[in-house]
């Protein structure tokens, strides 16, 4: 089965410093996996690469392939196959959360199967707010947009930055629960987080990035406590 | 679904300035006050045109209702010669508020509109005049700045533009759509403003190619802008490194530069203002000769030659009139002092100009504005013609005026003749004409080579910072 996400030796240097050296990761379809790391360890780098939006004078080498396609050789087609959410919900204040998908999926040059509103509600965007300006809107609900444009979109690897930062317990329950019903549709999804509990409930695999590796994590739910999180992110786990 | 990515961008982009009320608000003052300056500077053509129709039928009628009289007092009567406008001065008079477009021609007296510092027009001595070129050259890239500087910077802070790259669109979609969401609005004002002046001066001379080569200035200047807002937004971190970037290009661009190649030209070539020219000029006449003094030597050699041509030892015999002879002369060596006078001024004109023309590239608003000023027919180039034009009428006039003086005056009752009036309304009156545009090519050329620059330049820029998300 040809993986959704293979990145093979990719290493990066910026600014005199390598943030990532020779790192691998393989990620399958119906597969969710969480990549931790500390403050500066290069996490959002790493989604940064995967969709190849480096700044000029970064030096970067390495292969990336997105359901088969290298992200430096075929970015347009690569880049189809995916939906990237960042830290901040990327929606416009001026736009309804209907008029966002459209317009996003405009840009994207894709027809959804379904109405805009049966994804918004597929991921529980309450029906009163769908023709509202997003501005008006909470961060939990701009992320429900987006995880709805990414249903919308078809596509087949969805990458999140921090998703559960600044959400309330409730909305970050929600979100995790939407993040599961993604890989239950067969999705492949790798998410970039603190938040080492919701990273627990929704990963199959969890991954430490340090000193620019991806280093497998083995967590037990009962017995995490304070001390062995500061371990872990000192990369003593 | 089917509208392409740069289309869909340029739309929302609309949208999302009518969402935010000012830069909607900015297009309809921008409306507003280009309006305003077509009505202004509609009703300033108007008075110059009927000033120009009336002094040019009064003084017809003033010529020729002249009666029997002495040639001499004829040479002094005067005749008033308009400069002709071009309809297109409705969007661009340029200097003809310096210049002056009524000339008082008279015998062996300087051409009134001579040496008049034309030059000024290039600076921000036009400030308070609002006129629709002056609105293009200088108001439009404000307002777009105001409209526009966070077109990109906004997307940035809220994470849309990382958002879209990473979701397949390409950054040259992105700023192809901001460019065309900035440039439409102002592309189709300036179409709607050629439009409206094409109908109204179709007539006029070389109207398609003035009114074309004037709307293709606009466009390249407001395309220019639009791909340096678009840069510098895209570039900028912060919406106020945007504002105060492009307002310091705009600062740069509009005010200093024209302001201080205007003043470096004039420095390093320096014209002489009108009343040092026409002290100089009589310093150099006196040096020639004084018919008035028996014994001028230039006078008394062209006496001695004069006498010696017709055979005769006293000018009381012969068989011309020997006032009327010193007056051609006395004509032709003026005028000689006058135009070499005048060849002096336009010299340093044109190393003004020359100096300019060098640093043009630092200021496409300047370039703009000289396409604009070419194109109405009120640039320097358009003047200097007119004022040759104007020159070698006065002087066909007079010399006529002194022949007559000199072949239908009899010497001995010289003060008491008077010729019929037939010979005024019969005198040759060249018509002064608007020169071609090709009067102008080499500043025309300069400017537009500018200007393409000026396109290319926010490209470049662009191509450099569109890899930041």
């Amino acid at each position: 089965m040809t993986a959704l996400l293979s990145i093979a030796q990719l290493s990066l240097r910026f600014a005199g410093r390598d943030i990532l050296q020779q790192l691998a990761l393989t990620l399958h379809a119906g597969e969710v996996v969480s990549v931790l790391g500390s403050n500066g360890a290069g996490k959002s780098t790493l989604l940064k690469s995967i969709l190849g939006l480096h700044d000029a004078g970064v030096d970067q080498s390495g292969q990336i392939l997105i359901a088969g396609l290298d992200i430096q050789q075929a970015r347009p087609q690569a880049l189809a196959q995916l939906a990237y959410v960042p830290e901040q919900p990327a929606v416009y204040g001026h736009l309804s959360a209907i008029e966002n998908i459209g317009y996003f999926l405009r840009l994207a040059a894709v027809t959804p199967t379904m109405e805009i509103s049966a994804y918004l509600d597929m991921v529980g965007l309450p029906a009163h707010a769908w023709q509202r300006p997003c501005s008006e809107y909470s961060k939990g609900m701009k992320q429900k947009v987006m995880l709805a444009l990414a249903l919308a979109k078809q596509a087949k690897l969805l990458l999140l930055d921090e998703p559960n930062s600044g959400l309330d317990p409730q909305a970050t329950e929600e979100l995790n629960q939407l993040i599961l019903q993604c890989k239950k549709k067969g999705m492949g999804v790798l998410v970039v987080t603190h938040d080492v509990l919701s990273a627990m409930a929704f990963s199959d695999r969890l991954l430490m990035l340090a000193n620019g590796q991806l280093q497998p994590v083995l967590l037990d739910q009962s017995t995490l406590t304070l001390d062995s999180l500061k371990q872990l992110y000192q990369g003593q786990a | 679904m089917n509208a392409s990515p740069v289309w869909t961008i340029a739309c929302n982009e609309w949208r999302r300035w009518w969402h935010a009320r000012v830069p909607a608000l900015l297009l309809v003052v921008l409306l507003g006050l280009w309006g305003l300056a077509a009505l202004a500077a509609h009703h300033h053509w108007q008075d110059h045109a009927r000033t120009v129709a009336d002094v040019t039928l009064r003084s017809q009628h003033d010529w020729q209702s002249q009666p029997d009289r002495h040639p001499h007092r004829v040479s002094h009567f005067g005749d008033f010669v308009a400069k002709p406008l071009h309809p297109l001065t409705v969007i661009e008079p340029g200097i003809l508020d310096q210049s002056g477009h009524l000339v008082y021609l008279e015998a062996h007296r300087l051409n009134s509109a001579n040496f008049n510092p034309a030059t000024e027009a290039t600076s921000l001595g036009r400030f308070p005049l609002m006129t629709p070129g002056m609105i293009v050259q200088w108001w439009m890239p404000l307002f777009l700045i105001m409209i526009a500087y966070a077109t990109v910077t906004a997307e940035k802070l809220a994470g849309t533009l990382a958002y879209m790259r990473g979701n397949g669109t390409a950054a040259w979609q992105i700023a192809t759509g901001k460019w065309l969401a900035l440039f439409l609005p102002f592309l189709l004002l300036l179409c709607l403003q050629g439009l409206l002046v094409g109908l109204w001066s179709w007539h006029s001379d070389q109207a398609g190619l003035r009114l074309g080569l004037m709307l293709l200035a606009q466009v390249l200047y407001m395309a220019g802008w639009c791909g340096l807002v678009v840069a510098v937004s895209w570039w900028s971190r912060q919406l106020h490194a945007a504002l105060l970037t492009l307002l310091l290009c705009w600062v740069c661009v509009c005010i200093i530069f024209p302001r201080g190649l205007a003043n470096l030209a004039q420095v390093l070539h320096p014209t002489q203002p009108r009343t040092e020219a026409e002290y100089h000029a009589e310093i150099k006449l006196k040096t020639l000769g004084d018919s008035h003094h028996p014994n001028d030597p230039h006078f008394a050699g062209f006496k001695a030659q004069t006498l010696k041509l017709y055979g005769v030892s006293r000018t009381e015999d012969l068989p011309v009139n020997y006032n009327g002879l010193l007056m051609q002369e006395g004509e032709r060596l003026t005028t000689a002092v006058y135009r070499e006078q005048q060849a002096l001024h336009d010299a340093q004109l044109a190393k003004q100009n020359a100096q300019i023309r060098h640093w043009l590239w630092l200021s496409p608003a300047l370039a703009m504005q000289y396409v604009q000023m070419a194109s109405s027919g009120n640039d320097l180039a358009h003047h200097q013609a007119f004022i040759r034009q104007a020159e070698v009428r006065r002087y066909q006039l007079i010399q006529y005026l002194n022949q007559i003086h000199t072949f239908k005056v009899n010497q001995a009752e010289d003060k008491d003749t008077r010729v019929d009036a037939a010979f005024w309304q019969n005198a040759p009156r060249p018509t002064v004409s608007l020169a071609g545009i090709d009067v102008s090519r080499t500043t025309l050329l300069a400017s537009l080579l500018v200007l393409l620059g000026w396109i290319v330049l926010p490209c470049a820029l662009l191509y450099k910072v569109s890899k930041r998300t």
